[in-house]
């Protein structure tokens, strides 16, 4: 009972402590807000590349080809290619004014050609002005050609090649922003949780009261009484970017909500003594907050928060990012969020749970000793 | 007035030079960045993609269209993603995908090889975790571009039957990689973000170690003190730039390709940095509190470089016709043209844009200064 009352009481104090530091409550949320804001506005779309089409007469074939260039769409339903119905001269006077990026001529005759059993090359000119562009206008002529020529009637004559047809897990891909959100959710509970039992255990250091502190009762106790108070945190913290996260992008996860809670409340507990360490190391309250936050953000992106840590690929010069990923334990919360979150699957759930406990256990162990060890050296 | 412009000025620098976390953070996180936006965008579907072949008709029969078209799917040549190919069992697949080892299965269906031997439709099943709408996207038009590509080896140029192709006409004979035209971007970001970093750090301090009453006692002292601390800033802007500079060179064989590029970088960095700076030190002096520095400084730094181009030439980007009035996007764009002799068009108008920006700081410099004279300070 003297136990449970002294966690509930530490609990409350550190409450109390962090509702009157505005500073405190910024520091667990502004890099997330930041974060949802800047890749759900500004990166927040696969490209539209703006083009333009030239046709050099008015064949039947050409017209229902530039109609299929306008139409092609990605798998979240968009164009490929920005076209505009401007004329030639319109077109070649933006793509030097450098308003569009590439510009498609279809040649003359091109049914009649067709007809003569000919391989018609149509001509893309692109500026590129660096590598990406041009390997998405060639991806998307690529694209174009395939979709021409898969049902080519010439002369009554129907031709084939051949076509993909796609099984995929959601209805349409999944929106950038949507993935960045999902992540974003994973990242507070690591995050807000580390940050917040870091700045409230430091502040213990740095206000000289952490003596008083494990006078009071046993050591897990005490850091039990830290971490809930962090975990209760970093539900205020969750719900506040979750609503933002609506108002901004109408953001509803696919899965139960209570599911959502669950798996959010295991990495808040997970994570929560990664903050305990390093307050206990650095014993200052910034330092301390700052550490775990680069080291959760960096997480972010290198474990899948901006895309799935497992679609690295193995080359040589990026084999150590992949290593950090399988080696980071916040790969297997994304993971699990993304995979709940988005499409309300849970395959690596168990391996996921039982790697990021294995973490939590032995972080949870190393916070008593640490916390211990300094506490009674200061 | 000059000496104390000057004693501030070495007073500020010093104090940069005494916080060894102050010079970390300015080093490390732009390090740390460009070796992160250059690794990322270099890496995600660009080559060696897992992709899983199933083939319902085993086994495969050397010099069959299964064969040509599993080796156009491992080929490593034409339009990126590069694959890496194993074919492999529906079981295996199935556990891969749903542990999300692999993000695509292809299966061959049964009868391939008969029915494009009579010319007849067939239809290739790919099976994709569309859960990230960019690698989806890479996914979808990378499959696109292998079966275009077996298309035109065993149909188009063979004529077997009409259709269209295309070639390709480029304004510049030689590629730029993505990652190279970043690297100089995230200079751009660099300079703002030590210019906002740096000059809210020196402009907080005296606040922090409230020591303002002593500056504000002398006449004209907190002018003087504006002045000396901007000038610091810029300077030791410049020597972060330098260093990444340095290492960018040592560890991606970054160089300028003529001194007239030197030139011209430097120059959009001042054009970048005093305005910044000044904003800086004045945003510091106002919150007199280091710890409301940091946050603002890589909020501010990091939007204004992202939708500036930094990832993507501006007019690829969303918004780029009125993202290309600011300064930094000029910046960006106008290291494009002299380190890169690319985007010639837009060179005028970003000299001009960023011209008047730093117009823009002098006078809001001078504005300030009256301000602060007619009220005494």
């Amino acid at each position: 009972m003297n136990i449970q009352r002294r966690i509930l009481s530490l609990t409350i104090k550190d409450m109390k402590a962090w509702i009157r530091k505005p500073f405190l409550i910024g520091i667990a949320l502004v890099p997330l807000i930041i974060a949802l804001i800047f890749t759900g506005i500004f990166v927040h779309r696969a490209e539209s590349m703006p083009a333009g089409v030239i046709l050099e007469d008015n064949d039947p074939g050409a017209q229902e080809l530039k109609i299929l260039l306008m139409a092609m769409r990605s798998g979240t339903g968009l164009p490929w290619f920005t076209i505009d119905d401007i004329t030639p001269d319109e077109v070649l006077a933006q793509f030097e004014a450098g308003h569009i990026l590439c510009y498609i001529v279809i040649p003359a005759n091109l049914t009649l050609r067709l007809e003569n059993n000919e391989t018609v090359p149509l001509l893309i000119v692109i500026h590129n002005i660096q590598d990406d562009i041009t390997k998405n206008a060639l991806q998307r002529m690529d694209y174009a050609c395939n979709e021409f020529n898969r049902r080519l009637e010439v002369g009554g004559i129907t031709y084939y090649s051949p076509g993909i047809q796609y099984e995929t897990i959601a209805p349409v891909d999944i929106g950038f922003s949507d993935y960045v959100v999902a992540g974003i959710l994973a990242l507070v509970t690591m995050l807000s949780s580390a940050v917040n039992v870091a700045t409230t255990t430091a502040q213990e250091f740095e206000e000289g009261t952490v003596k008083e502190l494990i006078m009071g009762a046993s050591m897990s106790a005490t850091v039990v009484g830290k971490l809930l108070a962090g975990v209760i945190q970093t539900i205020v913290c969750f719900s506040i970017i979750y609503l933002v996260a609506f108002l901004l992008y109408q953001f509803i996860p696919v899965c139960n909500l209570l599911a959502l809670l669950g798996l959010a409340l295991w990495s808040m507990l997970v994570f929560s003594s990664l903050g305990f360490i390093s307050a206990a190391g650095i014993k200052k309250v910034i330092p301390s907050g700052m550490l775990v936050m680069i080291l959760c953000l960096a997480g972010w992106w290198i474990g899948g928060g901006l895309v799935p840590a497992e679609a690295w690929t193995q080359t040589q010069s990026t084999k150590i990012i992949s290593i950090f990923a399988v080696l980071w334990p916040g790969t297997y919360i994304f993971r699990s969020f993304t995979n709940l979150v988005l499409l309300n699957i849970t395959p690596t759930l168990p391996y996921d749970l039982l790697i990021t406990g294995i973490f939590g256990v032995v972080t949870f162990i190393l916070a008593i000793w640490l916390f211990n060890r300094e506490a009674k050296t200061k | 007035m000059i000496q104390k412009i000057y004693a501030e000025f070495l007073k500020s620098f010093k104090s940069w030079q005494r916080y060894k976390i102050l010079i970390a953070v300015g080093l490390v996180s732009p390090f740390f960045f460009t070796f992160i936006f250059t690794q990322v965008f270099t890496f995600t579907v660009g080559t060696g993609f897992p992709l899983a072949v199933i083939c319902e008709d085993e086994p495969i029969v050397p010099g069959s269209y299964t064969d040509s078209f599993i080796e156009v799917l491992n080929a490593k040549e034409g339009t990126i993603p590069y694959f890496e190919v194993f074919t492999t069992t529906p079981e295996q697949a199935e556990i891969l995908f749903s542990q999300r080892q692999i993000f695509v299965v292809v299966t061959i269906p049964s009868g391939f090889d008969e029915n494009l031997t009579v010319k007849q439709p067939v239809t290739i099943h790919a099976k994709i975790n569309n859960i990230h709408e960019d690698l989806s996207k890479n996914i979808r038009l990378g499959l696109e571009s292998r079966i275009f590509q077996f298309i035109t080896i065993n149909q188009l140029n063979t004529s077997d039957r009409p259709g269209i192709t295309y070639t390709s006409d480029r304004v510049y004979a030689v590629e730029l990689p993505r990652a190279n035209y970043m690297v100089w971007g995230i200079l751009v970001w660099v300079t703002v973000f030590t210019s906002l970093f740096y000059g809210g750090s020196l402009g907080a301090e005296e606040k922090d170690k409230k020591t303002i009453t002593e500056i504000s006692m002398n006449k004209h002292g907190l002018i003087y003190s504006r002045i000396g601390k901007t000038l610091a800033t810029v300077l030791i802007s410049a020597i972060c730039v330098a260093i990444l500079l340095f290492l960018n060179f040592l560890l991606y064989q970054v160089t300028f390709p003529s001194i007239f590029s030197f030139g011209c970088f430097w120059l959009v960095f001042l054009c970048l940095a005093f305005p910044f700076s000044l904003f800086g030190v004045s945003y510091g002096l106002k919150v007199g509190d280091f710890r409301m520095v940091p946050v603002p400084s890589i909020l501010i730094s990091l939007t204004l470089w992202i939708i500036s181009g930094a990832i993507n030439p501006l007019e690829f980007s969303v918004g780029a016709e009125v993202f290309k009035y600011l300064p930094t996007a000029a910046g960006i764009r106008i290291l494009t043209v002299v380190i890169f002799n690319r985007g010639l068009q837009y060179f005028t108008e970003a000299l001009l844009i960023l011209g008047a920006f730093l117009i823009i700081g002098i006078i809001a410099t001078v504005l300030i200064v009256t301000k602060n004279i007619r009220e005494g300070i």
